[in-house]
């Protein structure tokens, strides 16, 4: 038979060593419009698939008992090689209790020797055409797994092509992605970073986001404002992608636009995490109101804007899945994107955790001098006055963000690092806040690029006090009172350490040898 | 001759929030040590303690000395004995280790 000759019905391979029952089976199979091949054993049937190829048939009728490999042993080898290609089994009475549960397993049918026609063509019917759908959802497959590589390449491109050192994750938990983020060069030296995360996991979530990025560049382009292209856009999922038969997507997005000569940054927020900005000592704060604001496509809202300045250091952005396995985790959102963005580690252990799409950018900003190397934002944490009771929580939330990042840090550092954090939040919230929730603590922590220096800085929202370190230090050693300890450890243990508005605000650093602690 | 001795054994840090629960175990043990006798405090399983942690051994520091005895600190890394000296409760009591 010709390879490419197809059957209307399909193409069936019979299987049995008995001569009669394989000019009985396929004679009835033949009438009912297939086109048949036949082996008498399952070796001969493996020559049959390699020269046709699994793609040729539509199903495969086998025997159970053969010489040589029995049918469940080429089920196996079936299974294995083409999961979409549907076996049938035929089977003796006595078996066919041993065999369902087997063929179960598998997901493969079964007819009952001596065979009847009816059953026969009902069986043979269904088979393929489990055949035909289990291989169009394949093709479906590979499709998308194609457009999502084409996504993840053409982000990875499309960023660095517009911003020098972007640094840039990606990653998707299905086909393809509704997270998507470009970089738009604007006139007068601005340049805007698009962030979006269109609801759902199908193509359509990916397309609408893309859709949103090309609106949105062509209306930047013709000189539109970003304002006015989360307005359409909003619009768009309003009243013409929701109807009243459809659940319509709706769309998460910020954007931030960087004006270079006059240092001044313009925010978008429509229900995207906040991004992060820090400035050269890594003191991460939040660019907009920690208030949430509704994603594009909900109601005929406006969306959260704002204008401030910006000065050299890091801004960083997400998604909101990496928000959500950070807080599976139990980690800071801005060390999860520092272990994210370290190309030398791999993710997949750690995006095995993930339920979710993300994406994270982590960029300089335009007026960060070539060559200067901000401090990398890790922890940023506000606290109302009265967490006092949640000190070891918070402890451990900072441990867990730093050995992310320094897997290998050295314990006795980490040690230092921890105790005088702790000393230094519990000073803030118990004096500076005086445990009242009316008043807040902020604690940042950052690192240097070689992970050769980690910086903490706590502020409370007292009004301070004047302490002299070293008679109260004498006092409290020599006379053994209780008080002040940990001023004292917090002044002894850092490489460094900087009060200022009267003890309200505490700087400490930590030094330890270049590249001690990378992972390798 | 040898000095009779107690010993507590610290099963972790030392911390605000267990620090009372410390200090009773701590205090129970101490109504067993003798005058020039010795209490022991085996932090090797510490990596942290902190202000109100150093407090406790502040507290069982003067408790022994009051009873004419002394206390000595097993440590078991270099942090947690670097804070013993920049407090300078090395000098009120004897550091072993790390």
């Amino acid at each position: 038979m010709d390879a490419t000759t197809r059957s209307q019905s399909g193409n069936l391979l019979l299987v049995d060593d008995d001569n009669s029952t394989r000019t009985l089976v396929g004679a009835l199979l033949r009438r009912l419009g297939y086109c048949v091949e036949q082996a008498p054993s399952a070796k001969e049937a493996r020559d049959c698939i390699e020269t046709f190829g699994f793609s040729h048939f539509d199903l495969i009728i086998s025997d159970y008992w053969m010489p040589g490999e029995n049918g469940l042993e080429f089920l196996k080898y079936i299974s294995l090689e083409d999961p979409t290609l549907s076996v049938i089994l035929m089977t003796v009475d006595g078996e066919r209790r041993i065999l369902e549960n087997l063929i179960q397993i598998n997901g493969c049918g079964f007819i009952q020797k001596p065979i009847n026609p009816r059953k026969l063509k009902q069986t043979a019917k269904d088979a393929v055409l489990k055949t035909k759908h289990l291989r169009g959802l394949r093709s479906t497959e590979c499709e998308a797994n194609k457009l999502g590589e084409n996504q993840r390449i053409l982000l990875q491109k499309q960023l660095n092509a517009e911003w020098a050192d972007i640094e840039f994750f990606f990653i998707s938990k299905s086909h393809a992605s509704g997270d998507f983020v470009s970089v738009i060069p604007l006139q007068n030296e601005r340049k805007a970073l698009l962030v979006s995360d269109a609801s759902g996991h199908e193509l359509s979530s990916a397309l609408q986001s893309n859709y949103f990025h090309g609106l949105a560049r062509g209306m930047l382009k013709n000189e539109g404002s970003m304002e006015t292209v989360f307005e359409y856009f909003n619009h768009i999922l309003m009243n013409e992608w929701i109807r009243e038969d459809l659940i319509g997507h709706s769309l998460s997005a910020n954007s931030l636009i960087f004006d270079k000569e006059n240092e001044t940054l313009s925010f978008i927020n429509a229900g995207a995490p906040h991004p992060m900005i820090a400035g050269l000592d890594g003191f991460a704060s939040s660019v907009g109101l920690e208030d949430g604001f509704s994603p594009l496509g909900w109601f005929d809202q406006t969306f959260h804007s704002k204008n401030s300045s910006y000065k050299p250091g890091y801004i960083c952005t997400w998604t909101d899945g990496l928000s959500d396995l950070a807080e599976c985790v139990g980690i800071d959102p801005l060390a999860l994107a520092d272990r994210l963005l370290d190309k030398s580690r791999g993710s997949s252990s750690m995006m095995a955790k993930s339920t979710d799409d993300i994406a994270v950018v982590r960029v300089k900003t335009p007026s960060t001098p070539q060559g200067v190397e901000p401090m990398i934002p890790l922890i940023s944490l506000d606290l109302s006055g009265d967490r006092i009771g949640d000190i070891d929580s918070i402890q451990e939330y900072c441990e867990k963000s730093i050995r992310i990042v320094a897997p290998q840090i050295d314990s006795e550092l980490l040690s230092d690092i921890l105790v005088c954090l702790r000393e230094g939040l519990i000073n803030a919230l118990k004096h500076g806040c005086h445990a009242s929730p009316e008043l807040a603590t902020s604690l940042r922590l950052s690192r240097s690029h070689d992970l050769s220096k980690i910086s903490i800085q706590i502020r409370d929202e007292g009004s301070g006090h004047n302490f002299d370190w070293e008679t109260h230090g004498e006092n409290a050693s020599e006379n053994l009172i209780p008080e002040h300890r940990g001023l004292i450890m917090m002044q002894s243990i850092p490489s460094r350490i900087d009060v200022s508005n009267h003890g309200s605000s505490v700087l400490m650093e930590f030094e330890c040898e270049p590249k001690l602690n990378l992972a390798i | 001759m040898q000095r009779d001795s107690q010993t507590y054994k610290v099963d972790g840090d030392i911390v605000s929030t267990n620090a009372s629960l410390h200090w009773s175990r701590i205090e129970s043990i101490i109504q067993n040590v003798s005058e020039n006798g010795i209490l022991n405090l085996d932090l090797r399983a510490s990596r942290l303690v902190d202000s109100v942690g150093l407090n406790v051994i502040v507290k069982a520091i003067k408790t022994v000395a009051a009873r004419k005895a002394r206390v000595r600190m097993l440590i078991g890394n270099n942090s947690l004995k670097r804070i013993c000296t920049f407090t300078r409760l090395d000098q009120k009591a004897e550091i072993v280790g790390p």
